[in-house]
């Protein structure tokens, strides 16, 4: 089968912004709703709110994969496995060097961010040597 | 020319080396910066423990390029599934973390990303081989 390079990656932009517009919706909202009821039992269920969406990118991302050829499946997931390292590298050291002297203590949230911001660079990099 | 299975016990035995070292490094540092809380010198020293894992790496990567395309295949796709799984598993905690859960170092999601790859290796060699 033929697969029409741009559209899959029109498709996937597409899918990836809705997703995103959602999971910032949801994450608004949870914090929102979070923050009035600091001491409601249920407040955890809530924080999880934007996790749905959030697996709906990762989703997004296997369809898309699906779709491209086999030159740029390669040049994603190497992408992935260099910013896979990054990440276990950056938070261990930062880890470990927040516990060892007085660093401040950051929530796991932000971990999503180093993996992104990484993927994006590793992309690139690979981009630059594979095409 | 070193062959797929030469370059995969040079990494396995990287692997240990590095742990072995790496451990006994950790338990060093932390002692040198528990009895120095305030040198100037403790970030260098903080984060000698990740030397060994620099060979180990480079060692994965050797191995890497004498796989060949399956095997290659294999390792990328362990490497995506431990990817997507690490940053759901960390934002998911990160949230029940802002609603009042104790929030955990940084230095734990290294772990998290280790047993994902483990798996992911696992899950890929199942569907592959």
């Amino acid at each position: 089968m033929l697969i029409d390079q741009h559209a899959a990656r029109r498709r996937w932009y597409r899918e990836f912004s809705g997703t995103m517009v959602a999971f910032a919706a949801a994450l608004f909202l949870a914090d929102f709703i979070v923050e009035a009821n600091p001491h409601a039992g249920w407040r955890y269920a809530v924080a999880l709110l934007p996790v749905i969406p959030g697996a709906l990118i990762v989703v997004a991302t296997v369809r898309f994969h699906r779709r491209i050829d086999e030159l740029q499946q390669r040049i994603t997931l190497e992408a992935i496995a260099l910013a896979f390292a990054g990440t276990a590298v950056i938070t261990f050291i930062y880890g470990f060097v927040e516990q060892a002297v007085d660093l401040p203590r950051i929530s796991w949230t932000w971990v999503w961010g180093v993996m992104g911001a990484l993927w994006l660079v590793c992309d690139f990099i690979v981009r630059r040597r594979r095409l | 020319m070193l062959d797929q299975d030469v370059a995969k016990r040079i990494y396995n035995r990287w692997v240990w080396v590095a742990f072995i070292v790496y451990s006994g490094l950790l338990a060093g540092v932390i002692t040198v910066l528990q009895a120095h809380p305030d040198a100037a010198w403790r970030y260098p020293v903080a984060i000698t423990p990740m030397i060994p894992w620099v060979f180990t790496v480079a060692a994965y990567v050797r191995y890497y390029r004498h796989m060949d395309e399956l095997h290659q295949r294999i390792a990328l796709e362990a490497f995506a599934f431990a990817f997507a799984g690490t940053a759901l598993l960390t934002f998911t905690y990160g949230f029940l973390d802002l609603a009042g859960l104790h929030r955990i170092s940084w230095f734990w999601v290294w772990p998290v990303m280790a047993v994902l790859w483990l798996l992911g290796g696992f899950l890929a060699r199942k569907r592959w081989l």
